[in-house]
This record gives structure tokens, C-alpha cells and sequence, in this order.
């Protein structure tokens, strides 16, 4: 029971992970809380469930799973991509020497826009996402593990292991951490600014697309307000794990995504929330600066 | 303050401020001169300045990013609304009761901030706020969760019982003018510029002889108290409080009213609230539109007026660091 469900916060936790990595990929980069994040993972599950019902119902692909899965979260994921970066163009690039503050009410504003055009659009009801994982489960050690989780696993794993790698060892990624570093040096460099933060963006946003994919597919629906929730999980991961630090927005994500499971099994389903805050507060009041965020001194 | 600024002068200062007589003027007909509807539509809007207000005392006074504002609405609304519900307590003794519990939970949600900084402080003061949210949703033998409270008896004073909107409006107007007044004062006081000083540098605060943690806990004691003095009033001109009013998206808006008038701003907050309160509502008629266009507001205000509408030109928050730092 209890290894169950720490499985099954796994699976909330990489979701979590996925998207607190790029809020601290673009607060590394831009100093910018980037909070229609949760709406462009909304837009994604969005353009997920099109293309699934899409590709499910006219049976295209001949009902071939695997293919209907890859070429949902190809679509996903690039249209998540075109709106991140839309989001930076518009709201965050025109106000980049400005206080954070500022970027702050300009993000908030985009996660109204998004969500309102939306509802606009498409309405305010729920759609049904068609379940795109192999049917099934295996056992491991008394609990139940389904193959939908299991590729959750996997595909978060790729795509987080992908961005790492691309992170530490292309020209590109190497590029983008000088950016984070420090951007008039980069500049100075010959490296375009503007180009690489909108890279990440594209990057961040892919992703999103992608665990939008995921969690829409896994839980079988999607409306418009799901992105609000899980932005707000993600940012406090980031929190959780130490600003600017993708390690640590993983770990923080995986800690709230278990926490939050395990206080839903075992102590109070309608609690969840006030227990997984408070024992963020917690944390933060014993490890000011995240689980893995280094010790900042104070500068005078 | 008063000898290097001798227009301050009794009789001078009216000719020197000339909008603001005209301003305070201009409210205290206003019922007189707008339909029933719109005197309900200017309650709104003045508790929704001593909202933005009180924030600013946290926000713009002493620096310090608070993201779950509208849990103290909330405990200030709650506190009239349980008192009720079990003592039938009248509304002019349940208002500094509201104000008092207020700022008991402001001090509460001080003293981990004190522990943290920048943008930690954030999500401390945003789980806070859901925290409170949930609690005053769950606890259903103290709230009545999620049905909320209603039936408060309109407020008595000597006899004279508030019964209409023009008698709300009025008695929210005088808040308002008290609380203006109390800011304006504090903002040019020692504790006020102590509070600024923090704002600014707080390690240079600190060698000046400021004790800062006193100071913070100050600031999130007086702006609770105050934002629980709006809940108070709230829940009784409306006679129904539900948890749902005070999410994260309420303290969110009013934290826009205070970034949109400019940040520590005292007449640029007020402007604020009226047009982040106002412009929803007069998009009534077209109300699939009116959350989208104030999106699109607030976007196009922080590229165009980053400092706020009445924003003075440079304003250096302690949390905010340049990008080329």
C-alpha cells in the first residue's frame, strides 16, 4: 500500500518535474517568474486531446497506439513550443530591463489571457482524452505498476536526461548557460540574447507540451483551469528545490508530487493542499534557499 | 519634514493639491449624483483601496512580496461572520475584533518570512494563502465550508441602523479617509522611513541602528489588520462570505491594483483599485470578454508604464535584482 503510493507520486512528481525544470530554466535565464507555464502545459494537453481524437477516431494510423502517442506529443509539443515563445515575444521581451516585478504582473496577465481565450474558444467544460498508453500492469514488489505509468516514467526520464545532456555538452546549450551566467557578457560575446531566450523558451515549452500530453492521457481529461494547479505545484518545486537549479526542480518536484500522494492516502484527501503548503513552509523556513540551492551569501 | 516644505501651510495646502479637494468633493456628493446600482459599484471599489492599500503597506512600505493578501480579507471577513453565527456580536464590535485577529494571522505568516528571503518569500506568503483558504473551507463546524455564512444583521450605531447602500458608502468612505490619512502620515514618519530604508538596503537599514525584524513583522502586522477591517465591512454590506472569494486569484488582483497604480504610491494604488475594479465591471455587458481584457490590460500597462500609472519614474524594490547583475 505504501510503496503504491509513493508509485503513484512518482508519476504526479515527474509531471511536476518536467514543468518546475523549465520555470527554473527560463527564472535562471530571464529572472522572470514565468507563470502561464501551467497555460502553455493547459494549450498542450489541449492540442492533445485534438490530435488524439483526431487520429483515434478516423483510425488513420490503423490503431497502431504507439504511432497515434509519438505523433500527439510531436504536435503538442510544437504548438507549446510556438506559444512560449509568443509569450516571450509579447509580454516578457518588451519589459526585460524592467524590474521582476513587473515581468511578474506581465506573466500573470498572459496566464489570464491564455486562460480566458480558452474558455472563449472552446468552452468551459472538460474534454475526454483518449487513454494512449499500452493497456496492462505488472507487478513489483506487492504493488501495482500499469504500463501508462510506466511510460510516463520513461518519456519524463528521456526528455529530462535529453535536456541535460544538451544543457551541459552541446555548443547551443553551453551558449545558453553563459547567457544565465551573465547576459551583457554573453552579449559581448557575439551571442544573440534575444535568440537564446527564446530557445529556451521553445525548449521549456516543448516539454510542458509534452507532460501536458501525459497527465491528460493518464487522467483521462482536460480542462481549461488544470493548467492553474499545476503551474502553481511547479513553481513551488522550483522553490522547493532552489531557484535556477534544474537538479533541484526535479527533486522538488518528485518530493511534492510524492508528499502530496502519500498525505491524500494516508492522513486527509481534502487536506492535501494545507499539509503539502505547510510542509513547505516548513522546509523553506529550515533550508531558506531550497533542498539543493547553495547558501547565498549576503552581499554589501 | 513640515520646515523645509512651507506650502504645508494650513491655508496653502488646498490651493497646492487643487485635484484632491476636487477629488474628495467629487465622493462625498457622488451618491447623490450616480444610480443606486453605482453606489454599490463605489463600495466595492473603496474596500477594494483599503485592500490594495494595506498591501501597499507590506509591499511598497517595507518591501516585502506578499502573495496571499486576500487570507486576511478573508480572516477579517470570517471573524465578523463566525462571531455572528455564534454570539450575534454586533458589527461595530466584531470590526476591531476582525482587525485585531487580523493582524495576529499578518504576525504569524511574519515570522517565517522573517527566515526567508526574495523570492522565497513569495511562496511562503502563497501557500499561507492557500492554507487559509482550505482551512476556512474545510473546518465546517466553525465556517460552514463551502455554503459560507450569511444573515448578519446590519450595523447599529446609537440607535441608527445602516441600512441602505448611501449609509455603507459613506461609512466605507470614511475608513477609506482615515486610512489614507494614517498612511500618508506614516509614509513621512520615522517608522515609515525606517520601513523604506529596509525597502531599499536592508544590511545599511541594519547598520543605521533599524531593527529590521521588528520593522517586517510590523508591516505584515498593520497591512493584515487593515485588509481585515475591508473584510469586516465587506461581509456586512454583502451578508454572505464564502472561502471561494478568497483564493489565490483575489490576492492576486490585489496585488495588481498595487503594481498598477506604482508600487508604494499612495493616490496611484487608490487609481489602481478603481480601474482594476471598474473596468470588469463596465465590460459587464460583454462578460465573456471582460477577465480577457484585463489580461491584456495588465500586459500592456508593465510594457508601457512599468512603474504604474502614477509611478514616479525610479523605484528599487530589496527583492529585485537587474538581469545584468
Amino acid at each position: 500500500m505504501f510503496l503504491q503510493q509513493v508509485i503513484n507520486g512518482i508519476i504526479l512528481g515527474f509531471i511536476y518535474s518536467l514543468l518546475a525544470m523549465g520555470m527554473t530554466m527560463v527564472f535562471g535565464i530571464t529572472q522572470v517568474i514565468h507563470f502561464s507555464h501551467g497555460e502553455v502545459f493547459m494549450i498542450g494537453s489541449f492540442i492533445g486531446v485534438g490530435a488524439a481524437v483526431l487520429l483515434t477516431e478516423t483510425g488513420y494510423l490503423g490503431g497502431n497506439i504507439f504511432w497515434v502517442l509519438l505523433i500527439t506529443m510531436a504536435l503538442a509539443m510544437t504548438g507549446a513550443a510556438l506559444l512560449g515563445i509568443l509569450v516571450d515575444r509579447t509580454c516578457y521581451r518588451p519589459i526585460r530591463q524592467s524590474s521582476r516585478i513587473n515581468s511578474l504582473v506581465s506573466a500573470i496577465g498572459s496566464s489570464i489571457f491564455i486562460q480566458q481565450a480558452v474558455i472563449l474558444t472552446l468552452g468551459s467544460k472538460f474534454r475526454i482524452f483518449p487513454f494512449l498508453f499500452p493497456k496492462g500492469e505488472f507487478h513489483f514488489l506487492e504493488s501495482m505498476v500499469s504500463y501508462a505509468q510506466l511510460w510516463i516514467v520513461l518519456i519524463s526520464l528521456f526528455l529530462m536526461v535529453v535536456f541535460s545532456l544538451f544543457l551541459k555538452y552541446s555548443r547551443l546549450g553551453k551558449a545558453l548557460q553563459t547567457v544565465a551566467e551573465n547576459q551583457k557578457v554573453a552579449g559581448l560575446l557575439g551571442i544573440n540574447v534575444n535568440k537564446f531566450i527564446a530557445l529556451t523558451f521553445l525548449i521549456v515549452s516543448a516539454m510542458a507540451g509534452a507532460a501536458g500530453v501525459l497527465t491528460g492521457s493518464y487522467y483521462g481529461s482536460v480542462d481549461f483551469f488544470v493548467g492553474f494547479m499545476a503551474g502553481l505545484k511547479a513553481f513551488t518545486s522550483m522553490v522547493l528545490g532552489g531557484v535556477g537549479n534544474v537538479t533541484g526542480a526535479v527533486l522538488g518536484g518528485l518530493v511534492i508530487g510524492i508528499a502530496e500522494t502519500l498525505i491524500g492516502g494516508y492522513i486527509s484527501n481534502d487536506n492535501k493542499d494545507i499539509l503539502v503548503f505547510l510542509l513547505l513552509i516548513i522546509i523553506l523556513v529550515f533550508r531558506p534557499s531550497g533542498l539543493l540551492g547553495e547558501k547565498v551569501t549576503e552581499k554589501l | 519634514m513640515r520646515m523645509d516644505r512651507p506650502y504645508l501651510k494650513k491655508n496653502r495646502f488646498w490651493r497646492a493639491h487643487p485635484w484632491l479637494l476636487a477629488v474628495i468633493i467629487l465622493s462625498l456628493i457622488y451618491p447623490w449624483l450616480s444610480p443606486e446600482y453605482y453606489v454599490d459599484l463605489a463600495f466595492n471599489v473603496l474596500i477594494y483601496v483599503i485592500l490594495a492599500e494595506s498591501l501597499n503597506i507590506i509591499i511598497g512600505f517595507a518591501g516585502l512580496l506578499n502573495l496571499g493578501h486576500a487570507a486576511f480579507f478573508g480572516v477579517g471577513a470570517y471573524t465578523y461572520g463566525v462571531l455572528w453565527r455564534f454570539f450575534q456580536l454586533p458589527f461595530f464590535f466584531a470590526l476591531p475584533l476582525s482587525a485585531v485577529f487580523a493582524a495576529i494571522m499578518g504576525l504569524l505568516l511574519g515570522l517565517p518570512v522573517l527566515r526567508v528571503r526574495h523570492d522565497y518569500i513569495a511562496i511562503v506568503t502563497l501557500g499561507f494563502g492557500e492554507v487559509v483558504k482550505l482551512i476556512l473551507n474545510n473546518w465546517t463546524d466553525l465556517t460552514d465550508g463551502p455554503n459560507g455564512l450569511y444573515g448578519m444583521a446590519p450595523p447599529q450605531l446609537w440607535g441608527f441602523v445602516l441600512r441602505s447602500r448611501t449609509h455603507y458608502y459613506y461609512l466605507a468612505l470614511l475608513l477609506v479617509y482615515l486610512i489614507l490619512f494614517f498612511m500618508v502620515r506614516l509614509g513621512h514618519s520615522r517608522l515609515g522611513r525606517a520601513w523604506i530604508a529596509i525597502r531599499e538596503d536592508e544590511v545599511s537599514a541594519a547598520t543605521l541602528g533599524i531593527r529590521i525584524d521588528r520593522l517586517k513583522l510590523l508591516a505584515f502586522t498593520v497591512g493584515a489588520g487593515l485588509a481585515g477591517v475591508a473584510g469586516c465591512l465587506m461581509a456586512s454590506k454583502h451578508r454572505f462570505i464564502s472561502p471561494a472569494g478568497f483564493g489565490f486569484y483575489e490576492s492576486i488582483i490585489i496585488l495588481c491594483m498595487v503594481i498598477v497604480g506604482g508600487i508604494g504610491n499612495i493616490p496611484g494604488v487608490v487609481l489602481g483599485a478603481s480601474i482594476l475594479y471598474i473596468i470588469p465591471e463596465v465590460l459587464r455587458d460583454f462578460s465573456d470578454f471582460r477577465m480577457i481584457t484585463v489580461g491584456v490590460a495588465m500586459i500592456i500597462l508593465m510594457i508601457f508604464r512599468p512603474e504604474g500609472i502614477l509611478g514616479k519614474e525610479k523605484r528599487k524594490m530589496i527583492w529585485v535584482r537587474s538581469p545584468y547583475s
